[in-house]
């Protein structure tokens, strides 16, 4: 660190075998917010209960 | 899972995922809460807006805790505090009483900076940024979960939901304690409980570049946890004739479409978040700096520019879901409030692709602060939201009277042609009684 901030320096590194997985967690997530905006818009224009709702 | 560091994320995020969900429960039953105790608009807002009364404090201080004892003994205090106030929520019937236990249960929200400390200290600077947007992403999507699953799982039974959030908080918490491990080595743990530093803190909080961050952060996080909160009572009272038509009669079913609708901005702005931390490297790795009246002389300016792009998106968009609660036109609402949750992820995501290289000696500190005080966005906008005659009306206020002052401070603050000097603030080292030797590199 060398006491105080310093601005960042990218340079380039080997990744841990855990990054790759990581990364595939991140597309599961967007496509999870997708599904979910999907899922929403669907109830707000039919009017159904989904899982749990009921009608 | 002790001593390697996926296991210590996966830790870090399962823990903040139940707290962000213990934070927002309240809210999940919003609509049965507002109708059990006949609660008023502005009442509601009240209410809505008391989530995040203690978190600016309470992150300051859980960040400074977090560097002192260490983040597994930080997350096991605020698991079991929250854990057993929200058993006694569940127990409670006058509602003044139910006010103040879940306002304690709120706190739970402060464990963010506690666990960005704790993935902090196992990650290096390479892979920190997606090891923390998995962290925050995952951990924020709680608020979502619980506004969607917690009414269908429930019903309008909130006191039992409450009871079972405490006792699986206290499960999580000896977990968190039998494999916790405060850092990746000894050393670097004791270097972080050298760095927490009362004085630093104030330091921090006066710097212009870190009130500039956190304004920024207030319009994106602030208003996220705002919306999480005042989302599901919006589309109750906004909606109402809209969902009676399409069949959501009875309160049940009511909850559970305005619970999933809230969800589309929790969601978006949750999980979308990693991604706006990948557009800040691209930003970076092609130095787009598209804003002429921004800085282009700092190193990070790209980040900069990305992180402004973001804000002004997050504005356009308020003024948009105004008119679509306007036109009254529900699936609308729905599209505009996800992509009004993608915008929010922009504007978090670029925060935090800026925090931890800016402020590298003290990231824990300025995490604190940022993430905190930033907060205060979150209480102060559903008290506007329930201020107005139309409920719609509320994001164009807010946008207006809030955001384009945010945004003119951060413009000034990255002015092109300005000296951008991240030590620039009220006082300098050595008037806090903070040695000089630890002066900024800019």
């Amino acid at each position: 660190m060398g006491g105080g901030y310093s601005f960042g320096q990218q340079t380039a590194v080997l990744q841990e075998p855990w990054y790759k997985w990581g990364q595939a967690i991140l597309l599961i997530q967007l496509g999870l917010a997708i599904l979910q905006t999907i899922y929403s818009l669907y109830m707000a224009l039919t009017g159904a209960g989904g899982l749990g709702g009921g009608h | 899972m002790r001593g390697t560091k996926t296991g210590q994320l996966f830790l870090a995020s399962v823990g903040f995922f139940w707290c962000f969900l213990m934070w927002f429960a309240t809210a999940a039953f919003s609509a049965v809460i507002i109708d059990k105790y006949g609660l008023s608009k502005a009442e509601f807002a009240v209410l809505a807006s008391s989530a995040l009364w203690l978190i600016p404090v309470g992150r300051v201080v859980a960040g400074y805790l977090a560097d002192k004892m260490g983040a597994p003994n930080t997350f096991v205090l605020i698991l079991t505090y929250t854990g057993i106030f929200s058993i006694i929520s569940s127990r409670v019937t006058d509602y003044g009483d139910l006010f103040l236990a879940r306002l304690v249960v709120a706190t739970a929200g402060s464990a963010f900076v506690v666990g960005i400390q704790h993935v902090a200290q196992w990650f290096d600077d390479h892979e920190i940024g997606l090891a923390e947007g998995l962290y925050a992403g995952t951990g924020n999507v709680g608020a979502g979960v619980g506004a969607m699953l917690l009414p269908r799982i429930y019903g309008l039974d909130y006191q039992t939901a409450f009871l079972h959030l405490g006792i699986v908080a206290l499960v999580i918490a000896v977990i968190y304690k039998w494999c916790g491990v405060a850092a990746a080595s000894k050393e670097r743990a004791h270097h972080a409980q050298q760095g927490a530093n009362v004085k630093e803190v104030f330091y921090i909080m006066t710097r212009f570049t870190a009130i500039a961050l956190m304004l920024q952060y207030a319009m994106s996080f602030g208003l996220e946890i705002s919306l999480n909160a005042w989302l599901p009572g919006y589309y109750k009272m906004g909606f109402e004739e809209q969902m009676k038509a399409l069949g959501y009669t009875d309160l049940k079913t009511m909850a559970i479409a305005a619970g999933s609708f809230a969800a589309v901005q929790s969601f978006n702005a949750s999980l979308w978040r990693p991604f706006a931390g990948f557009i800040s490297d691209v930003f970076q790795r092609n130095n787009w700096t598209p804003w002429p009246f921004l800085t282009k002389d700092v190193p990070w300016a790209p980040r900069i520019h990305w992180a402004f792009t973001a804000i002004v998106a997050i504005t356009i968009m308020m003024v948009v879901l105004t008119y679509a609660g306007l036109t009254g036109i529900l699936p609308l609402s729905v599209v505009i409030l996800g992509l009004l949750g993608v915008c929010i992820s922009f504007g978090t995501g670029s925060c935090f692709g800026l925090v931890p290289i800016i402020f590298r000696r003290n990231p824990g500190l300025a995490t604190g602060f940022i993430g905190g005080v930033a907060c205060l966005g979150g209480i102060t906008y559903p008290l506007i939201y329930g201020s107005v005659a139309n409920i719609h009306m509320g994001y164009i206020y807010v946008a207006a009277a809030v955001f384009l002052p945010f945004m003119l401070f951060f413009v000034v603050t990255f002015l092109r042609g300005r000296q951008v000097d991240v030590d620039s603030g009220l006082g300098s080292r050595s008037s806090w009684g903070l040695s000089s030797t630890a002066k900024e590199a800019a």
